[in-house]
């Protein structure tokens, strides 16, 4: 069953995006995409909210944008990942793994569900 | 490069439009999807914008974050850009500082100099003057021919002041003006300019004093009684003029109330007040007296008055020449000279200023045309570069705007030099200023010339942008690259564009040089010998009489015969004199009015009057003035003699025209023996002398010459010496002890210091005028230097060719420097044409020149062709330098 966007936390909407900016420079419908694949579609996100956080992520500096064409000769807003955005998405991934890391022992420790 | 980046999108982006287009991509790409999972476009629609949540909500979201950071983008991107179109342009200056320093030491000079002249001029003109209603005030006096006073006295007047329907009320001001007296302050003693004035005047003009008071009516009554009833020295009153208080006496603001003495008639008066800056009636006076017995006095007078309701300056003139007509009959004057006060003060620079002012017009427009010709000269060898930018995508826009702000760099620049230069001038305007330029020190740059100066500054980044970016717009982008590797071509229409600059330059700079050798010309002769006497070696020297000792004229006559004597044995002296009226006091001083035998006092009265003086036998020899026909005075011509004078030639012809005029008799009817020798005795003309330049420097006026053994002296002497006045003060001081050991020396000047007053006006109109004339001829010179190095330039190969076929390197110099000579000559003929037509403007500043005096307008000629000649020479050598096989090769 998929987790609803509201669920979603902020911050974890704006890792999602720079880790599928990563992979590579794409369009927001592509980092939908990217997300979608990625996760199953099981982190399914409201998709229009990915483009408010797409504006916060350019305003810190982390995302640039500049139109192009599409694979389909479309024309598209492409976003890649700058520098800043590549150290940001490290230490946010290190948080991150630890986090999950402390709640996976936390759900494997005795007593164990059932 | 990835392919989209070709589509970056700069400014003027639709924000709005950018969001839905992002927004629709993204849906139709869902709805795509979809529909290739099996969905119906219905079902794909549906689940799309389910997916996407509330479409138009994100999208104002998304637009109002976008369109606000378009706003600080573009205002970030246009500093951006101007900041690096500056250090474009600073970095091209760099590459060629020549350009850039000759272009803002153009406009610097050309703005400086104007703005600074345009200070002298508003200060001068415009001001307003510290008097109440400046246009309402009216100066007035009588004459019988115009230029040459002849004013009723303040008695005759007194009536005047209760009928008059014209003024509302008015002042007296004694006619000669400012006269020059001795005045002891502490131990030290001036020569200062003194006016007479009836107690009203400074209410009249409604100016408040600055330190102190002005007159009041017993200050007349006091001037006029040499002691009071009870024997007590009357309080007598002076008022200082603001210059004369700041520059004589150091500005002391305890001066109210002190006493200054003078030493000729040993009188004391007390400082009433001080005066406010700028105000200096009659001009250059340094303290007013009050009017020696005020509305009973009899010295003529000139009107001051203040405008009655709806009176005009004419009205006040009518009415006031009936009041003097029917007031004395005898007068028989013709009319009355009558103008505002603003007028009055600030009459006779008004020429020389606007002359100036022009000449600094036509500077300035002159730096113009040479900065628009350098900018025009840098564009088309500019003209490459901008080809190749426009073909790498370069806007029409960016390169207009890089030569903008290209000129604005040169516009600050030149300005930030010329308003310095424009504070350096107005600093220093004194040192070369005629000293009878009134309210010379007021003049302030803060006085108003920034906004002319920001106005220039404008201006001149308008057309020097502008002009070179419309040519180039003009030329075909591809063009220039078409053309072999030569840069820099100059197309035939550009070249005659700053051909014709280069031509106007050229006639601009004639006219002036024109003006300034017509000018220098006229000075030549002021200076020269053209004013009738010799200037050169002649010394004034002024002693104080001892009045107390010798109180009759017979007295102080054989004082000044023995001081001539004793003068005459001083080695180094070659001849001396006694006189009475110094060189260049104006026609209002000394005025004698002599009776014919057998006319009746009424019939005397209607002869005019003419300057007086009285002088000893060496005066002619002292001011090398010969002796036209008869005799020259001796030490014989005394009071036991029988009475002489001597007439120069405009008297004779005054008096007896076509006759001779030796052996005629005149005498003076109410002279008093007391006052001079000979009292009113029949005077026997025994000699005539040639004109000369004595009471004003533009013109002779007639002169009666009376022998000093039968007139009188006050103190005046002239000497001709090969000795300094430095060298000869000590040995005139050892002559006063041995023949007049109470008489003081108080003053030793050279003719050249009496002279200069006269000819400041004259000098600094010829020195600006020929500073502004070799500056315009410079400027002129470059540009037609700059215009026949850039055809030698681009013509290097045609010149090579032709070298390599065997011209001769005198045919090619002779080449160019005959095109030179066709700008030249062109711009020569319409200056030649443009100084004929403008130089009658001048004509009233001008002394014994014509307007379209030959020489003056040839020799501006001829300095403009050598100096353009030379300006050209340089290149036409180059073009001799040509290498052929260079030149050729380098294709």
């Amino acid at each position: 069953m998929p987790i609803g966007s509201t669920d979603l936390l902020q911050g974890t909407l704006q890792i999602l995006i720079l880790k599928a900016l990563l992979a590579e420079s794409t369009h927001g419908y592509g980092i939908a995409r990217w997300i979608e694949h990625t996760t199953g579609d099981i982190l399914r996100v409201e998709e229009g909210s990915l483009y408010p956080a797409l504006r916060r992520l350019e305003d810190k500096g982390y995302v640039t944008s500049a139109w192009g064409l599409s694979e389909n000769n479309r024309r598209a807003r492409y976003y890649s990942l700058t520098a800043a955005g590549r150290r940001y998405l490290r230490e946010e991934a290190l948080a991150w793994s630890r986090f999950s890391g402390a709640m996976t022992r936390v759900m494997r420790a005795a007593p164990a569900l059932t | 490069m990835k392919g989209w980046h070709r589509y970056l999108r700069f400014f003027g982006a639709n924000v709005e439009a950018d969001v839905q287009d992002e927004v629709r991509f993204h849906l139709e790409m869902r709805i795509r999807d979809y529909e290739s999972l099996g969905m119906t476009r219905t079902e794909a629609e549906r689940a799309a914008a389910e997916r996407f949540g509330d479409r138009s909500s994100v999208e104002a979201q998304l637009t109002r974050h976008d369109a606000s950071r378009a706003k600080s983008a573009g205002r970030r991107q246009w500093f951006d850009r101007m900041r690096s179109d500056a250090r474009l342009a600073l970095r091209g200056f760099r590459r060629t500082p020549g350009f850039f320093v000759t272009a803002v030491i153009i406009l610097g000079t050309g703005i400086g100099a104007s703005v600074a002249m345009f200070a002298v001029f508003r200060t001068v003109l415009v001001k307003k003057l510290p008097v109440r209603d400046q246009d309402r005030i009216v100066v007035m006096w009588t004459y019988r021919t115009p230029g040459s006073d002849y004013a009723p006295d303040p008695h005759l007047l007194a009536p005047f002041r209760r009928s008059s329907r014209t003024l509302s009320e008015f002042a007296g001001v004694a006619h000669w003006g400012a006269a020059t007296s001795p005045f002891t302050i502490g131990d030290r003693t001036f020569a200062m300019k003194q006016g007479m004035v009836t107690a009203n005047f400074f209410d009249v003009l409604g100016a408040r004093p600055l330190l102190g008071s002005f007159f009041h009516r017993e200050d007349e009554e006091a001037a006029f009684a040499p002691l009071g009833v009870d024997g007590s020295v009357p309080r007598r009153k002076i008022v200082l003029a603001y210059d004369a208080w700041r520059k004589r006496l150091g500005g002391d603001s305890s001066i109210v109330g002190k006493h200054v003495l003078d030493p000729t008639t040993k009188w004391t008066y007390t400082i009433a007040g001080v005066a406010p800056p700028g105000l200096a009636y009659p001009s250059g006076v340094d303290f007013w007296l009050p009017m020696r017995g005020g509305w009973t006095a009899t010295t003529s007078v000139f009107v001051v008055g203040r405008l009655a309701a709806g009176a005009t300056v004419a009205g006040a003139r009518a009415e006031y020449v009936t009041f003097t007509e029917l007031a004395d009959p005898a007068y028989k004057i013709t009319g009355a000279h009558a103008a505002t006060f603003t007028d009055t003060v600030v009459g006779d620079v008004r020429p020389v200023l606007g002359i100036l002012t022009a000449a600094v017009a036509l500077l300035l427009l002159i730096a113009c045309l040479n900065v628009g010709n350098l900018l025009l000269f840098r564009a088309s060898g500019r003209t490459r570069e901008f080809a190749v930018r426009r073909a790498l995508g370069a806007q029409f826009g960016d390169i207009a705007r890089q030569l903008l702000v290209e000129s604005a760099l040169l516009a600050v620049a030149g300005g930030s030099l010329g308003l310095l230069v424009a504070t350096a001038l107005i600093r220093n305007v004194g040192l070369i200023a005629p000293h009878n330029l009134p309210r010379l020190d007021e003049v302030r740059l803060a006085s108003a010339p920034l906004v002319p100066a920001v106005g220039i500054t404008t201006l001149t980044v308008l057309v020097f942008g502008v002009l070179p970016t419309l040519l180039i717009a003009r030329g075909n982008v591809a063009s220039p690259l078409r053309l072999s590797a030569r840069t820099g071509q100059d197309s035939r229409g550009r070249r005659l564009v700053r051909q014709t600059l280069v031509a106007s330059q050229v006639a601009l700079a004639l006219v002036m040089l024109a003006g300034a050798a017509l000018l220098a010309r006229s000075l030549g002769r002021l200076q020269g010998d053209d004013i009738g006497f010799d200037r050169q070696h002649v010394l004034a020297v002024s002693f104080t009489p001892d009045w107390a000792r010798d109180t009759t004229a017979q007295l102080l006559t054989q004082v000044a015969q023995r001081m001539q004597r004793r003068l005459a044995s001083i080695p180094g002296v070659i001849a001396s004199t006694p006189l009475v009226v110094p060189p260049m006091v104006g026609t209002g001083v000394w005025q004698v009015r002599f009776t014919k035998p057998g006319q009746s006092n009424d019939q005397a009265a209607s002869n005019a009057t003419t300057s007086g003086d009285v002088i000893g036998p060496g005066y002619f020899r002292t001011f090398g003035i010969p002796i036209a026909r008869g005799r020259t005075f001796t030490y014989a011509d005394d009071r036991s003699a029988p009475l002489v004078m001597i007439v120069n030639e405009s008297f004779a012809r005054l008096y007896w025209p076509n006759q001779n005029a030796i052996g005629k008799q005149l005498r003076m009817a109410s002279a008093r023996e007391t006052d001079v020798v000979g009292g009113n005795g029949w005077r026997t003309i025994v000699g005539i002398a040639r004109d000369a330049h004595l009471r004003v420097l533009r013109e002779s006026t007639p002169i009666a010459y009376l022998p000093v053994g039968q007139g009188f002296w006050q103190g005046y002497f002239a000497l001709r010496a090969t000795e300094s006045p430095a060298a000869l003060t000590a040995m005139l001081h050892a002559a006063l002890s041995d023949v007049a050991p109470t008489t003081q020396l108080y003053d030793v000047r050279s003719m050249d210091d009496v002279l200069a007053p006269s000819l400041a006006e004259p000098r600094l109109g010829a020195m600006l005028m020929t500073s502004f004339g070799v500056v315009a001829l410079l400027l002129a010179a470059i540009g037609l230097y700059g215009v026949m190095a850039s055809l030698v330039r681009d013509q290097t190969r045609e010149i090579g060719i032709r070298i390599a076929l065997g011209a001769s390197v005198g045919r090619v110099r002779a080449d160019v420097l005959g095109r030179a000579g066709i700008v030249a000559g062109v711009g020569a003929i319409a200056g030649l044409g443009g100084a004929l037509a403008t130089s009658r403007v001048l004509s009233s500043l001008l002394f014994q020149v014509s307007p379209s005096d030959p020489l003056s307008l040839g020799g501006a000629c001829l300095v403009l062709l050598l100096v353009g000649g030379l300006a050209a020479y340089v290149p036409a050598r180059r073009a001799t330098r040509v290498d052929p096989v260079q030149a050729l090769r380098a294709e």
